[in-house]
């Protein structure tokens, strides 16, 4: 059964995991988290931030470097968090710099990683934003592809302009 | 520049690096299994590169994945074979295997491909060699070319994707 698709805002959602999109930027200590679902989600829970920040920059030590090398980010693919009330927010990288257009194969590693976790800890229900479109630039039908082989345990969420 | 699509063997090319499209099944004895494809080729020109490869994904770090198949050994998830991992020629070629699917039953991925083709532009982002890669995913791995080729068009011109006439007229 192919994921199922819906349009509202992701972090409405009840599903056990709570997935939205970001860059590999670290600043100060925190992740850059300025537009898009992620600044919703830094504006709900303001800790984030400095958590994924933290939890990057110690799993991930290699900065990748781009040919401008102010451009230079972290390449994680995707990180778990637990919030209060046992809330569990994953993190989705689709870029690595937030200047950037997001990438193809980096959402494609993130997908995997972020399949390996919900395997691997049995997560019955999966909620996300529609990643790489919106900010990100890409055509969603050029990321359909890629998102119809997740099960119904995901739902993808479209925001409404 | 794009990336270069050449029509032909992926085994007589010249450059430094040559990378052929994998699963990521261990069999019995805990050799890559190389059946079909590039992957075979490889393994009829080499044959002791399914071992080499299947000793290698023991010792670096890799995913072990949940296996409930009984004729298999293990299942895998490494998205690149290279660096540290791939196996050198007497002709003083790298050879790598790119991970298209984790079972070799099963369909190729375009997430999993994604996942690879990750690991092989961090590779490829200081000093590029000029790196030799099968068109992946396409052919026996079931995909559309159209499906795949976006995320190959964000390579440069260090790269050369070999396609097989047959699969170039393809989907």
């Amino acid at each position: 059964m192919p994921p199922n698709y819906v349009h509202g805002n992701v972090l409405k959602s009840k599903a056990q995991l709570i997935v939205v999109t970001t860059n590999g930027v670290i600043r100060d200590g925190k992740l850059v988290m300025g537009a898009g679902a992620a600044k919703d989600l830094s504006e709900r829970y303001s800790d984030i931030p400095e958590k994924a920040g933290y939890i990057i920059q110690t799993l991930y030590r290699d900065i990748v470097y781009q040919k401008d090398p102010k451009r230079s980010a972290y390449l994680y693919g995707y990180v778990s968090l637990t919030q209060k009330r046992r809330r569990l927010i994953g993190l989705l990288q689709t870029k690595l710099h937030w200047k950037d257009k997001a990438s193809l194969t980096v959402i494609g590693f993130g997908l995997t990683k972020l399949r390996t976790f919900v395997a691997a800890f049995d997560i019955q229900s999966v909620a996300m934003n529609f990643p790489g479109i919106g900010l990100g630039g890409l055509d969603k039908f050029a990321v359909y592809p890629m998102l119809n082989e997740l099960d119904e345990r995901y739902t993808i969420h479209i925001l409404e302009k | 520049m794009p990336p270069k699509f050449k029509v032909g063997n992926i085994l007589e090319s010249k450059d430094e690096v040559i990378i052929v499209t994998g699963n990521g099944t261990l069999d019995r004895r805990g050799h890559l299994v190389m059946g079909a494809g590039s992957a075979k080729a490889l393994a009829e020109m080499y044959p002791g590169i399914p071992e080499f490869f299947g000793t290698n994904l023991m010792y670096h770090s890799v995913f072990d994945l949940k296996n409930t198949d009984r004729n298999i050994g293990d299942l895998k998830l490494y998205g690149l074979l290279l660096r540290e991992s791939g196996f050198k020629t007497e002709k003083h070629q790298m050879v790598g295997v790119l991970q298209t699917k984790i079972h070799w039953k099963d369909s190729s991925s375009l997430s999993l491909i994604g996942y690879s083709l990750t690991h092989l532009h961090n590779y490829m982002q200081t000093n590029p060699p000029a790196v030799s890669l099968v068109f992946p995913g396409i052919g026996l791995g079931g995909l559309k070319r159209s499906e795949v080729l976006p995320m190959l068009m964000e390579f440069d011109k260090h790269l050369t994707i070999y396609e097989l006439p047959k699969t170039r007229k393809g989907k």
